[in-house]
């Protein structure tokens, strides 16, 4: 048993090895396509496309204004994008399990009113981060059980937990924001690493490093990819569907948690109506989707919605640039996402010929 | 039977709303034994197996392994006896490589301590795949990157075969194991069937290809509505025979 208590199941010794005759080989049938191999399949490769238009994004908005690749613009650009990515990151592996999750942002909310009424309340900074973090971790198991233990659809119940704890912020604030004057509390999010980097900005790329190796590395990520590519197929292959189910809807509002202590120290307060009226959610599945992950899970990975956070983040920062009406964002993000999807429509209709 | 049966089903019975999809079915599997279950569409070879494999929860009945009692509710507790199944549907993650397929459910962990933190063990892993495919003489050049969905449709049974055979240690099932696939592919299976039980692994095949049972097993299970109506040595058994039994004696006799 490790850590985290996601052990394996049955024994995993393999039986007395078969000895097979030569013949044996003709089970191997058409090598692969040339698809699968060739140097053309790099332009077609998710991983290749998206980074490419945002070079090319970055390319054009390099000559098109003097300031963007100007270091402190480059951190203000990631700056902006921290707490959103800290949430998307796990909410992309939700996505690569084949679920999705309505509620980081309404856990943001949860997690700042938590610090709110802790630091009030005297504790230690350190305790209040913990606090905040369990109680996001707790909607996060109450997701997980309905979805994997009740066997209810993700999106509905997330739906519905999404309602329930926006009430939930408006009544314990009753409607109104409040501000959170503790300095040390605000060190989280306010302040500045050497060389000017912005700490949201590492703990943005901590959590993406977290979920990358996660997905990577461990036996969750990869019974993740497994129930997001088939569940029944993973089940009957020994992987325990429940336990996976609990452990990405737990760890993405954990994660979401955290985006919301970060949020609550950069700004200073914490607002119940940023879950209700804000276009955070929207921008978290934008990112996830635009990064390549597929809807229909199995697919996918946290790098991709890193670069796409990234690229939406150019958008605006290339719309402040040169003076557009912060209007256009959403009309270019929309487009961005409509291409994108497209973009991998074409590619999965190429790779299969039917 | 040649051997004792190590594998005893009693009084299986499984119904999905009124339809009775397998009815007081005693099913024993003797050790190293080639078993074929045969039947038409719908007369419960593939439920009465799956209850065995830990797919299909039984209604009723008892099963017995090496004389002892188990309660085979989940697909776990079915490989924990050492019992694997091939479905007929594959069961294999299209979007995962060939090394996570073979060792899905039972990675190969990292030292400690990596192990701590849920990491397993990759370089290792795909080390193992190499071997256990080559014992196997199963050629697959992408064993790791490239997800099975993109490989052939051998290929893909092959991986399937290869996760089954490599690790069950008492009974490998097979659920219509060479349906979709060639002459020259099939006969490869055949072949790997007949090398199994060498190694003294008992198979259960569920098939209609008549001719690969009769060339394969040392018995035959017919069934017909969910009823166990023949089980016999496979012996001396012709193709005509067991196509009466399949459909029903009478039947067959009315239309000769």
């Amino acid at each position: 048993m490790d850590a985290t208590g996601y052990g394996s199941a049955g024994s995993t010794e393999p039986a007395p090895p078969v000895v097979a005759g030569p013949d044996a080989a003709a089970v191997v049938a058409a090598p692969l396509s040339p698809w699968a191999t060739g140097w053309r399949s790099l332009l077609l490769r998710p991983e290749m496309g998206l980074p490419l238009i945002t070079l090319l994004f970055g390319v054009y908005l390099t000559f098109a204004s003097q300031y963007f690749l100007q270091y402190q613009n480059i951190l203000n650009i990631t700056e902006a994008v921290a707490v959103l990515g800290i949430a998307a990151s796990f909410a992309t592996v939700v996505v690569v399990s084949g679920g999705i999750d309505l509620t980081p942002v309404t856990v943001e909310v949860m997690a700042g009113i938590v610090c709110l009424h802790a630091l009030n309340a005297g504790v230690p900074v350190p305790f209040v981060v913990v606090l905040a973090l369990a109680a996001a971790a707790g909607i996060g198991l109450l997701n997980g059980l309905l979805i994997a233990v009740g066997r209810l659809n993700p999106f509905i119940v997330t739906l519905g937990t999404n309602f329930l704890f926006t009430g939930v912020a408006y009544v314990v604030t009753s409607g109104n924001a409040q501000l959170i004057p503790n300095h040390a509390f605000q060190q989280i999010g306010q302040s500045r690493l050497p060389w000017h980097i912005p700490t949201s900005t590492v703990l943005m790329l901590g959590t993406f490093a977290l979920a990358f190796l996660l997905l990577r590395f461990t036996r969750l990520g990869i019974h993740v990819y497994a129930v997001g590519g088939n569940e029944d197929a993973a089940r009957l292959s020994g992987v325990r569907v429940r336990s996976v189910k609990l452990w990405v809807y737990a760890l993405s509002a954990l994660a979401a948690g955290f985006a919301g202590v970060v949020q609550a120290s950069a700004g200073g307060s914490v607002a119940p109506y940023a879950a209700s009226s804000s276009n955070d959610l929207l921008y978290i599945l934008a990112a996830v989707i635009i990064g390549g992950t597929a809807l229909t899970g199995g697919r996918g990975g946290v790098i991709g919605t890193l670069v796409g956070l990234l690229l939406l983040g150019m958008i605006n920062n290339g719309l402040a640039l040169k003076s557009i009406s912060s209007f256009y964002q959403p009309v270019v993000t929309g487009i961005i996402l409509i291409v994108a999807i497209v973009l991998d429509e074409l590619r999965r209709r190429v790779r299969q010929p039917t | 039977m040649t051997s004792p049966a190590f594998v005893e089903m009693r009084g299986m019975v499984k119904h999905y709303g009124t339809i009775r999809a397998v009815e007081n079915v005693d099913l024993d599997i003797g050790q190293g034994e080639v078993l074929a279950i045969v039947g038409d569409n719908g007369a419960g070879k593939s439920t009465l197996v799956k209850m065995l494999a830990g797919a299909v929860h039984p209604d009723a009945g008892e099963i017995k392994v090496d004389g002892e009692p188990h309660r085979i509710r989940e697909p776990n507790d079915a490989r924990r006896l050492g019992i694997e199944t091939i479905y007929q549907d594959l069961a294999l993650l299209p979007n995962l490589d060939v090394t996570s397929n073979l060792f899905l459910g039972r990675e190969r962990m990292a030292e400690q301590p990596l192990r701590f933190l849920n990491v397993v063990a990759r370089r290792r892993m795909r080390a193992e795949t190499r071997e256990h495919l080559k014992e196997l003489s199963i050629t697959i050049p992408q064993i790791s990157g490239t997800p099975v969905g993109s490989l052939s449709g051998g290929q893909r049974q092959s991986v399937a075969i290869a996760r089954a055979i490599v690790w069950a240690s008492k009974l490998v099932i097979m659920d219509e194991p060479t349906a979709a696939l060639g002459v020259a592919q099939s006969q490869a299976v055949l072949d790997l069937v007949r090398r199994v039980r060498e190694r003294g692994t008992s198979v259960v095949i569920i098939s209609h290809i008549l001719p690969h049972v009769l060339e394969l097993a040392d018995r035959i299970v017919v069934m017909r509505h969910g009823v166990k109506v023949a089980d016999l040595p496979a012996e001396g058994v012709t193709q005509d025979t067991l196509i009466e039994l399949i459909v029903g004696y009478e039947k067959a006799r009315r239309s000769a």
